[in-house]
């Protein structure tokens, strides 16, 4: 009989070393953002634009030193794209790139930045400049509708219940923060009046309400959108509000409560505006920002290395992330192909395409990659039972099977495009070595066990590569393994667990039902 | 009504009450355990296991050809010569993946078990495709093994329409623990195969008499193509038959093994194949398990027991459970 002693001990120590590396890991951590007043860290853009006509115009507002951040080193990549700094009136500093060529382009640009606890304003003055500048933020505009019954009857509310000591901006805050429901989920630039007709919004939306009724009472007012700056692989903008006292912009977060004033973390980089980077026309355009902490010693002598920065992987370039985080996946998919093996029993087509199969369908649009799949795995079988008739050995036949789906592939994105269902370049990714031999076993699979066998057979893979699609896109999973690789630690406590699990598969107890004890044959012929 | 009357599926507890052996536990326990690594290709090769049961003098199926190379594919019609019938299969194949029963022959054109008819192309396709290692175990290239079709013994008549049916018993520690004999039937289309639709039951280890039977998972009495009562059917050469199974799980070096047979009408038993990883669903024709008979094996003492000690212990490993 076999020891399960040994694996119990192997799960015991990898559970330790797992626990005792992410306990470091938020440990340095920690140490890194409270060790002092200042923190250096690194702003991130990452700007993929299809042109589509020419003279295309791409705006990026990028920081500059503010009150509590100070940018001390920059760098941008743009390719052939030519470029242009400028400054708003608002404030907001612009980056403007023109292309006259059609096609992708990259832009990538990373700021490091000092953030202080200090108040820079010696340096910095957030003084409005003339009172042109005061009227600018005094109008309505299309999402900030002063003039809207909506916003007009609750300003009368307001006024109405208004004692004499109470400060407008701060009441107007107070109703905002209270009266209008925080709609985290919404991330779409709704405007004020319709903010205020149902009394729900995102960040942004409750920002442009604030904003509206500031301005309808006569309180100067903007939007401020920039960053929350933290170590987060994918940052998200935040819009906050200041208003204009005394010739002094004040600031308002109503998402974090903070009135008068919001925390030093806060970068912000659009004035009066909620677009961070802007394209001119129908071009399609994606971005990815981030942020992630610098070592002060990396930000102060970037050429000094430490080997213990090798188990850091947030330090890596942002372009290696979002590859480096589906590498990191690969061991959860294999953690539920093993789990659907060993617990519940499912037979599936190849042991890991499943895994592989979900992965493509993380990195694509799923909607593409399922309709690519399902193309492909039809076409490939009607093709397979034609060549069938040609009688060709093994591996010629395979790498037919193999041309095919990759014509079909390229193909099938070229319709869709055609279509204008708009798919998603990474559809390419799809494993085609895995479809081909997963069209081959299914047809082989028909040949020998019967249709209803093998259709079972594609039903259990299609069941695992959904949960493992499930499990491998869950954005906070790929955010954690890239920030704490040592949680694969308990992946492998995990494998080593299932893999000295000697108890019934749960398609055994329904495959022995017949044998309970006492069990009358009630089945019968 | 009662809890089991309506009851789809079994809890773990009734199960290992019952002593139920389930794939993890056989992996696990029995096959890693009792299993060397080294002599797997004893098992998983046929040529092999030929060759290991020519030494011990135990009955196989004529070989007539062992094709290995793709070159060799031309020589086909040389190696078939003017027989009507033969078998062409994997070295490394499992679970009948593979397997082409030729049982007539009009000029050069075959017929297989299933109603097929083949041209001597279609054969040679064939053939490559088991070279190409399609149906080996882990796709690795293979051999395609041309050997004598059996002529099923005509006690069998009574319960088998097509196909030839095959006995497979499992020995741990080389004793046998259980038996059951596969029926083909019309639906599993003369395969011998469970998860195809063969007919199983269990057999007595002592006597080779069958009792109960399995048909799609599910339970029956009678057969369901003939109609013949199942219980009462005796194996012929069982005694034989059952002294070779041992002879041989003694030279393949196999804990725990599988080993199918098949009755030929003239010659007797003959080792179709031996397989490391037999399958569970022999505890449901017998419906018992395998888990207190392994026990029981282990609970001998002096380990290899001498072989007519082995023959003895038959009669107890029958009762268990029973």
């Amino acid at each position: 009989m076999r020891s399960r002693s040994g694996s119990f001990l192997v799960v015991f120590f990898l559970v330790l070393a797992g626990v005792g590396a992410v306990s470091l890991r938020l440990y340095r951590l920690k140490q890194v953002r409270l060790g002092d007043d200042n923190g250096w860290w690194r702003l991130t853009y990452q700007v993929e634009v299809d042109v589509g006509s020419e003279g295309a115009k791409i705006q990026v507002a990028v920081p500059t030193d503010k009150h509590h951040a100070r940018v001390f080193r920059e760098n941008l990549s743009y390719g052939d794209l030519q470029a242009e700094r400028s400054t708003q009136l608002s404030g907001t500093s612009l980056v403007s790139f023109s292309t006259q060529e059609k096609g992708l382009h990259f832009i990538t640009a990373q700021f490091d930045l000092e953030v202080s606890r200090n108040d820079r304003s010696t340096q910095f003055s957030s003084r409005a400049s003339s009172l042109q500048t005061t009227e600018r933020f005094l109008r309505s505009t299309p999402t900030i509708q002063t003039q809207s019954v909506a916003v007009q009857d609750t300003l009368k509310r307001l006024q109405t219940s208004r004692e004499l000591s109470v400060d407008p901006v701060l009441q107007i805050f107070e109703y905002c923060v209270t009266h209008i429901e925080d709609d985290v989920e919404d991330e779409s630039s709704s405007d004020a009046a319709s903010v205020l007709n149902y009394l729900i919004g995102g960040n942004l939306g409750r920002a442009k309400a604030m904003v509206a009724l500031c301005r309808a009472d006569g309180i100067p007012a903007r939007v401020v959108t920039g960053f929350e700056v933290d170590d987060q692989p994918e940052l998200k903008p935040r819009s906050w509000v200041e208003t204009l006292r005394n010739r002094v912009w004040e600031s308002h977060d109503l998402q974090g409560i903070h009135f008068g004033f919001v925390p030093e973390n806060f970068l912000p980089i659009r004035y009066d505006g909620d677009r961070i980077v802007f394209v001119t026309g129908q071009e399609h355009c994606e971005t990815l920002f981030s942020s992630n902490k610098l070592s002060p010693k990396s930000a102060l002598h970037t050429t000094e290395n430490n080997p213990l920065e090798i188990m850091d992987l947030t330090r890596l370039p942002m372009s290696m992330h979002p590859i480096l985080s589906v590498i990191l996946l690969i061991p959860l998919g294999a953690l539920v192909t093993a789990l659907f093996q060993v617990m519940i029993g499912l037979r599936t087509i190849g042991t890991f395409s499943p895994t592989l199969i979900a992965l493509s369908f993380v990195m694509a649009d799923w909607r593409t990659g399922v309709a690519i799949f399902a193309l492909v795995i039809a076409l490939g079988l009607i093709s397979r039972a034609m060549i069938d008739r040609l009688k060709l050995l093994m591996v010629p036949k395979l790498s037919f099977m193999l041309t095919l789906v990759v014509v079909t592939l390229v193909f099938t994105i070229s319709v869709l495009d055609y279509l204008r269902l708009t798919p998603s370049p990474q559809a390419v990714l799809l494993p085609m070595v895995i479809l081909t031999m997963t069209i081959e076993r299914f047809y082989v699979a028909t040949a020998e066990e019967g249709l209803t066998s093998a259709l079972h057979l594609l039903l259990n893979t299609v069941l695992v590569s959904f949960v493992c699609f499930v499990t491998l896109g869950w954005r906070q999973v790929g955010q954690i393994v890239i920030t704490f690789p040592e949680v694969h630690f308990f992946t492998l406590a995990a494998i080593v667990f299932l893999g000295s699990y000697n108890g019934y598969r749960l398609a055994e107890l329904w495959r022995f039902r017949d044998l309970r004890p006492s069990s009358t044959d009630a089945s019968l012929i | 009504m009662s809890d089991r009357s309506w009851r789809f599926w079994a809890w773990p507890h009734e199960l290992r009450q019952k002593g139920i052996l389930g794939m993890n536990q056989r992996n696990a326990d029995y096959i890693l355990a009792a299993n060397p690594r080294r002599n797997f290709p004893n098992v998983d090769n046929k040529v092999r296991t030929k060759q290991i049961c020519q030494a011990c003098g135990i009955g196989i199926p004529e070989t007539y050809a062992i094709v290995a190379s793709h070159g060799d594919i031309r020589r086909l019609p040389e190696f078939v010569n003017e027989r009507n019938e033969f078998v062409i299969k994997p070295a490394h194949g499992s679970g009948g993946r593979g397997v082409e029963v030729i049982c007539g022959r009009e000029g050069q054109h075959f017929d297989t078990n299933s109603g097929a008819r083949l041209t001597q192309s279609d054969l040679r396709h064939h053939v490559a495709t088991i070279l190409s290692g399609l149906y080996s175990l882990g796709g690795m290239p293979d051999v395609a093994i041309i050997e004598q079709r059996i002529v099923r013994h005509a006690a069998f008549d009574q319960y088998v329409v097509c196909g030839t049916p095959d006995v497979r018993i499992i020995l741990y520690r080389a004793i046998p623990v259980m038996a059951m004999v596969r029926l083909p039937s019309t639906a599993s289309q003369g395969r011998a195969n469970l998860h195809q639709g063969a007919v199983a039951a269990a057999l007595e280890l002592t006597t080779g008499c069958a009792f109960g039977g399995v048909y799609k998972n599910r339970t029956i009495a009678t057969h369901p193509d003939t109609g013949a009562t199942i219980q009462g059917f005796v194996v012929p050469c069982w005694n034989n038959l059952i002294k070779s199974a041992i002879l041989l799980a003694d030279n393949l070096g196999m804990g725990y093994v599988g080993i199918d047979f098949v009755i030929d009408q003239q010659t007797g038993p003959m080792v179709l194949e031996a397989n490391a990883r037999p399958g569970l669903a022999i505890q449901v024709a017998n419906r018992c398990g395998l888990i207190h008979r392994l026990q029981f094996v282990d609970q001998q003492l002096d380990h290899p027991l001498p072989f007519q000690r082995r023959i003895q212990l038959l009669e107890l490993i029958d009762r268990i459970d029973r």
